[in-house]
């Protein structure tokens, strides 16, 4: 029986990212980027259902998007245990394995992430040939390579500037606090669906 | 007599019509349920957007109607 493509497929972008503190500025910049750019984003850290399995969640979540997202920039030696944490190649794997076997995932689109251009030929070179993209660490870089990827991948003419997007996005993160406030909380108490809410509420009702 | 099946109409958020471009692209709520009710979220960047006077000015005109 051929595959079904949900209906969400064209508009779903999967982020295959780390969850660490120090990455948040980095997510809370691409979900805007996505959001603004008329897109859904789809992350693992949406809530799982106990009796899920989590690899289940993430691979009907890379079989709902048409777009990934995949940011190898963490994929370095653990501290504590001295050994690299492979969720995001894994993930990354996953997805590649559904755009080349699945016929109606052909369509998939892929932007892969790194913090140095070339590093990735040292823990990943099967994937040499692709294009791969450096962001710094830098949100603003991020935001704008977003933009310009799902501009060009998708056809969409609508989709704004990246530095309209990033200053956008700067107005939101500002307000964040005082929203929090309102509401009574930390920021960090946000879960992913409250975050992207308020992206969506904010971007449908500002002048 | 057969019995005719009820049509159940679910109520969807997205995709929302954005107030300010003419053409910008749409914006899509998370179809995953919020930790706290949504309206809370929406009053609450509503609240901040007024108090910044980055409110869209239809967005204000219904705010104010339903503070009346």
């Amino acid at each position: 029986m051929a595959a079904r493509l949900d209906p969400a497929f064209d508009r779903n972008v999967f982020i295959n990212c780390p969850f660490d503190a120090a990455y948040a500025p980095m997510f809370e910049a691409i979900v805007f980027a996505v959001k603004d750019a008329g897109f859904e984003p789809r992350s693992a850290r949406e809530r799982l259902d106990s009796s899920q399995i989590r690899l289940h969640k993430i691979i009907e979540l890379i079989r709902s998007s048409r777009f990934s997202i995949h940011d190898l920039s963490r994929t370095e030696l653990d501290d504590a245990t001295a050994l690299p944490r492979f969720n995001m190649p894994l993930e990354l794997g996953i997805d590649l394995g559904c755009k080349a076997f699945s016929r109606v995932h052909s369509r998939k689109s892929l932007l892969i992430f790194d913090a140095e251009q070339y590093r990735f030929q040292k823990y990943l070179s099967d994937i040499g040939g692709q294009d791969i993209h450096r962001h710094g660490n830098n949100p603003r870089t991020a935001v704008a390579r977003v933009r310009d990827w799902l501009r060009s991948e998708s056809g969409r003419d609508a989709i704004p500037g990246g530095s309209v997007i990033f200053r956008r996005y700067e107005a939101f993160r500002t307000s964040l606090p005082e929203t929090c406030s309102v509401l009574r909380l930390d920021a960090d108490d946000l879960t992913f669906a409250d975050l992207s809410a308020a992206i969506s509420f904010w971007i449908s009702q500002q002048s | 007599m057969a019995t005719t099946k009820k049509k159940t109409t679910r109520k969807r958020r997205n995709p929302v019509p954005r107030l300010n471009p003419k053409n910008g692209p749409p914006v899509y709520f998370p179809e995953e349920p919020t930790s706290i009710p949504i309206e809370r979220i929406e009053e609450a960047v509503r609240t901040v957007l007024a108090a910044h006077g980055m409110l869209h000015p239809k967005a204000l005109a219904k705010m104010r109607k339903s503070q009346q």
